[in-house]
């Protein structure tokens, strides 16, 4: 296995609050797995990496529900899927026998050795996963929490309705961020613009409910 | 139940229903990966050639199946879902996998040697299939046909 030069964790403890959900990918054995934090639901898998005689090795990182969403209907491919999120992973090494944690090392994705990075033209088919119906049915659920929950945080509602022929909606996020201007993203047709620290406007120039939804949805996603 | 007596009796006593009652006893061709010169492990439940079982996250992964053999209801399924799960892999693990299941797909004539589900139509005609005791599918080989990689590693069609 690859020697990793990173820190290494003594008191990992979020393994333990993980709940086993589905193997994503299984053939005699696991090879991506879904996991879910109860507490807050947040999503992790766990993707194996490597092995040695006592130890296999797996990379845990955070997913969000839309993108094992894309995933598994072949929107995105496994390397698109590892890179969704910018963030941190956890490198595990579990003992074969004792199926304890000995080793976890935190680093940036990008610091992983290039072998650890999934085939770019790795894509998900249906028959890798044993409990499909299982997956689909738990991720559809994850989706619809997360939409529940972006509503209850930003309390996105309609104020106005038409005006010539644009559409507009505003939202209030929970925790204002001073630098979420740089972070705005456009989306087909919509414009998204800063109006005061509760108000954040977003117009649209048809007539497209769900449309609207959509794109704040995918912009909530993205901060 | 069933009433022969399996290989590796002594492993699946250890879960209820193994094999499930609902196996049926396996009169066809079938096709199975193995290495193209003979291997020990060819023939070899998954459980038995690591012990405990590869990739274990938890005692769940330690199932009945796990000591039966992996077979194709076809030889385009057996080549296709090795393609599929091989081009999956990252380099390093793709290399292993060839170590660990071979570089071959054998046609094996059963004869009532053992029990197995029906064919999964939906992932590549695949089934567990649990040899009974005494036997050995090894003998049952008609023909291997090797599977051949380009000079990137990548399966030739």
């Amino acid at each position: 296995m690859e020697i990793l030069g990173a820190k290494v964790l003594s008191d990992f403890a979020l393994q333990h609050k993980l709940v086993r959900i589905v193997d994503i990918i299984n053939f005699e054995g696991p090879l991506l797995t879904l996991y879910e934090n109860p507490v807050n639901g947040h999503l992790f898998l766990y993707d194996w990496i490597d092995y040695d005689k006592k130890h296999n090795r797996w990379l845990m990182y955070h997913c969000k529900p839309i993108k094992i969403w894309e995933f598994i209907h072949q929107k995105i491919s496994h390397f698109d899927l590892f890179n969704a999120e910018n963030e941190e992973v956890y490198v595990l090494d579990i003992n074969n026998k004792s199926l304890q944690i000995e080793n976890v090392v935190r680093m940036n994705r990008k610091a992983l050795p290039d072998i650890y990075f999934p085939e770019k033209e790795a894509y998900f088919e249906n028959s890798d996963c044993i409990q499909y119906d299982k997956l689909i049915e738990f991720v559809k659920i994850a989706l619809q929490n997360k939409e529940n929950e972006l509503a209850e945080i930003y309390n996105y509602e309609t104020i106005k309705s038409e005006h010539y022929d644009v559409w507009q909606k505003y939202f209030k996020p929970k925790l204002f961020d001073y630098n979420l201007s740089n972070k705005l993203f456009s989306y087909n047709y919509t414009e998204i613009e800063v109006k005061s620290i509760s108000y954040i406007q977003v117009t649209q120039n048809r007539k497209d409910e769900n449309k609207i939804n959509q794109n704040i949805t995918k912009y909530l996603n993205h901060v | 139940m069933h009433s022969k007596k399996f290989k590796y009796q002594e492993y699946l006593k250890k879960y209820q229903n193994c094999p499930p009652e609902y196996y049926q006893e396996i009169n066809m061709v079938a096709y199975r990966w193995v290495h193209n010169t003979i291997h020990k492990n060819d023939f070899m439940p998954i459980n038995l050639i690591n012990d405990p079982p590869p990739r274990m996250l938890d005692e769940t992964d330690k199932m009945c199946m796990g000591y039966g053999l992996s077979l194709f209801n076809t030889s385009l399924n057996a080549i296709s879902k090795y393609k599929s799960i091989y081009s999956k892999k990252r380099k390093h693990l793709k290399i292993k996998f060839i170590e660990d299941v071979g570089n071959a797909v054998a046609k094996i004539e059963i004869k009532k040697d053992g029990v197995g589900n029906k064919p999964n139509l939906k992932n590549f005609g695949h089934f567990t299939f649990h040899e009974y005791e005494n036997r050995n599918l090894a003998n049952r080989i008609v023909y291997k046909t090797k599977i051949l990689f380009d000079k990137n590693g990548n399966i030739r069609s």
